[in-house]
C-alpha cells in the first residue's frame, strides 16, 4: 500500500500541533516561556503517568505570584509531581485528585508511604481528604512522626468521621498556633483573628 | 254533509281596539331596565370560576407568604462546596486572598473591610488548599487562626480542608 505523501505531512503536522493546543494557558501567561515549557513538560509526563495536572500548575503559579525564580518553582513542580506518584502508589489507582494532593501533602511533611497505604485499608470506601490532610498538618506543626501517625491510625481504627480528625487536629495543633512572635521590627502590623472559620 | 267553515264575522270596535293595543311592542325604558337588573341580583357563579378560583388562591396565599419569610441562605446549589469565611485583621489598603482555590491569582478575590477586619466568604468542593493573604499586594501573611503548610518559596501559607 502507498501511502500519500500529503497525506502523512498533515497527519505529522497534527500530531506537531496537539501538544500546543494542550499547553495550559495559565502557564504561558504567568511563567517566563522558557519555565512554562520545562513545568508544562512535567504535567504532561505526570498525566502520561495518569497523575492529575491540575496540582501541578497551582503550584508553578504559586511559586510565580510569590516571585521565585525559575529553578526554584520547577524544582518544587517536580517534587510535587513525585510525591502525587508516590501517593498514587500507595493509595491505588482509584485515589481520587484531592486525595492525591492531601497524600502527597502528607509525604512532603514526613509521612510514609506505607502509613498511606495502611490508612487506605483502614477506611475502604470512604474518602481519605481529611485524615491525609490532618496527618500533613500534624507533621508539618511539628509533632513527631511516631505521634502523627499514632493519633491518625487510632482513630481510622476506630472508625472516626471527619469532623473527629479536624477536632484531633485542632487540639494538637493549638500549641502551635500561638508560635512565637517576631520582634516588634519584624513583626507585619497585623493582628490574628481567633479562628472563627465555618466548617461543615 | 257540506263542508265545515267557519266564516270570519266583524269584531265589536271596542274589542279590535284592545287587540291592537295588546299587539304593540312593549317599550322599556332605560331606568327600568336597570331596576330591574339590580332586583335580580349578579349573575350566578359558574363552575369555570369557581375552579380558576381554586387554584389561583393556593398560589396566591404561598406568594404571599414567600414575601414574608425570613431570607434565609439555602443550603446551597447540592454542587458539594461548603461556604469557608476567610477572616483576617489587618490595617491595610487592601487584602486579597490568594490560593488554590483561585489560581493564586491576588486579583482574584479581594476580602471586604468591615472596621479593621477583613472578610471573604467562597464556596469550596471538599479538598486541602493550601493559601496566604496579600497585604496590599506586598505583604504574605498566613491564616493564623489554621495550620501553617510546608512552602516551596520562603513565603507564610496556610492550609485549609473542606471535609466531605
Amino acid at each position: 500500500m502507498r501511502t500519500d505523501p500529503r497525506r502523512l505531512a498533515g497527519l505529522l503536522l497534527l500530531l506537531a500541533a496537539t501538544p500546543l493546543a494542550a499547553q495550559d494557558a495559565r502557564l504561558q501567561e504567568r511563567l517566563p516561556a522558557g519555565l512554562a515549557r520545562e513545568v508544562q513538560r512535567v504535567v504532561d509526563s505526570a498525566a502520561r503517568s495518569t497523575l492529575p495536572a491540575e496540582p501541578l500548575v497551582l503550584k508553578a503559579l504559586e511559586g510565580a505570584s510569590k516571585g521565585a525564580d525559575s529553578a526554584r518553582i520547577l524544582a518544587a513542580v517536580r517534587t510535587l509531581a513525585t510525591n502525587l506518584g508516590s501517593a498514587r502508589a500507595a493509595l491505588g489507582p482509584a485515589a481520587s485528585e484531592a486525595e492525591l494532593v492531601a497524600g502527597a501533602a502528607a509525604l512532603r511533611a514526613g509521612a510514609t508511604a506505607p502509613s498511606l497505604a495502611t490508612l487506605r485499608q483502614l477506611r475502604k470506601g470512604e474518602p481519605l481528604v481529611v485524615p491525609l490532610s490532618v496527618l500533613a498538618d500534624l507533621l508539618t506543626a511539628g509533632l513527631t512522626s511516631d505521634r502523627a501517625w499514632g493519633s491518625v491510625r487510632e482513630m481510622a481504627t476506630r472508625g472516626a468521621s471527619d469532623a473527629a480528625f479536624l477536632a484531633m487536629r485542632d487540639d494538637l495543633v493549638t500549641p502551635a498556633r500561638g508560635r512565637s512572635v517576631p520582634p516588634a521590627a519584624e513583626q507585619p502590623p497585623t493582628t490574628p483573628l481567633p479562628p472563627t472559620r465555618s466548617r461543615p | 254533509m257540506d263542508a265545515d267553515t267557519h266564516d270570519e264575522a266583524p269584531l265589536e270596535p271596542w274589542l279590535a281596539e284592545a287587540v291592537a293595543t295588546l299587539q304593540q311592542p312593549v317599550a322599556l325604558s332605560e331606568g327600568y331596565r336597570i331596576r330591574a337588573l339590580a332586583a335580580l341580583g349578579p349573575p350566578a357563579r359558574g363552575p369555570a370560576r369557581r375552579w380558576r378560583l381554586a387554584v389561583a388562591l393556593p398560589f396566591a396565599v404561598a406568594a404571599g407568604l414567600a414575601l414574608l419569610l425570613p431570607r434565609v441562605p439555602g443550603p446551597g446549589p447540592g454542587d458539594g462546596r461548603s461556604p469557608v469565611a476567610f477572616h483576617v485583621s489587618a490595617p491595610a489598603r487592601e487584602v486579597a486572598l490568594v490560593g488554590d482555590f483561585n489560581n493564586w491569582d491576588p486579583a482574584a478575590n479581594r476580602l471586604e473591610r468591615q472596621g479593621r477586619t477583613w472578610n471573604l466568604t467562597l464556596r469550596l468542593p471538599p479538598g486541602r488548599y493550601r493559601y496566604a493573604y496579600l497585604v496590599d499586594g506586598q505583604r504574605w501573611l498566613p491564616d493564623p487562626g489554621f495550620p501553617a503548610a510546608g512552602d516551596d518559596f520562603g513565603t507564610p501559607t496556610a492550609v485549609i480542608t473542606v471535609a466531605h
